[in-house]
């Protein structure tokens, strides 16, 4: 089933500042008429990737480490004089409709209605060493779930909790004042390129 | 084929942070809350 319009979007967000240099952000939408398999696509596919929204460049998929698994690279532009920051990360995409045993073996929710699971953490390749500039930045987590509404397929709720230190050298007012929009910037980022890509 | 293996995810972690409801007594401050297709052009 594929939907190609949003028709309703309801976001609250939070953030808790407990790092010296980020913050952990945490959105939750809820989304009628819009496909959770096509948000994962566009998320996995580094060519939906190249046509999303937002500051993100240079975005590499290094390895395809399993049929859930997969390296990433790409880089974070911010504006000058600030110097962009760059990641490498894995990432694992479980849905529990596509991948019953690995959401057993994971021990991932045991729930009837559909979700998706992603989980993004920092690592490290040799190929992709740490460079003064760019900044290596590290994502402790981007956790996402997309879940669908069991009474209404067509509702979609998302729940992003995502944390991570940018490193380097950043004026004070930069995590704090630069951060405060970043839950909803992120989320109408994603809705823009969803649209986009769809 | 490849394998179905999934070395070093926090399964733990992120089974945690996504049920934990984000109150202030959680240390969250919430910074948004509205109709994203009505406050923001463009969506």
């Amino acid at each position: 089933m594929l939907y190609f319009h949003i028709i309703d979007c309801t976001m609250k967000a939070y953030k808790k500042t407990d790092t010296s240099n980020g913050m952990t952000l945490r959105t939750e939408v809820v989304l009628k008429g819009f496909n959770a398999e096509n948000f994962v696509l566009m998320l996995r596919d580094a060519s939906y990737r190249k046509k999303m929204e937002g500051p993100t460049k240079n975005f590499k998929i290094i390895e395809e480490t399993s049929k859930n698994t997969d390296v990433i690279y790409f880089e974070l532009g911010l504006p000058f004089p600030l110097t962009n920051r760059d990641f490498v990360q894995k990432r694992l995409f479980v849905s529990n409709k596509q991948d019953p045993e690995l959401v057993a073996k994971l021990g991932l929710f045991n729930w009837d209605h559909a979700y998706h699971a992603i989980l993004i953490q920092s690592t490290e390749r040799p190929e992709y060493s740490v460079k003064s500039s760019p900044v290596r930045g590290e994502t402790i987590m981007h956790h996402t779930l997309l879940e669908e509404d069991p009474t209404d397929q067509t509702v979609l709720k998302i729940k992003i909790v995502m944390s991570q230190a940018m490193n380097g050298n950043l004026p004070k007012v930069m995590p704090s004042g630069g951060g405060d929009k970043m839950p909803r910037n992120m989320i109408t980022e994603l809705l823009k390129s969803y649209k986009k890509c769809f | 084929m490849q394998s179905q293996s999934t070395p070093d995810f926090d399964i733990a972690q992120f089974k945690t942070v996504i049920e934990q409801a984000p109150t202030k007594e959680n240390g969250w401050d919430l910074e948004y809350e509205g109709a994203v297709d009505k406050d923001f052009k463009g969506i």
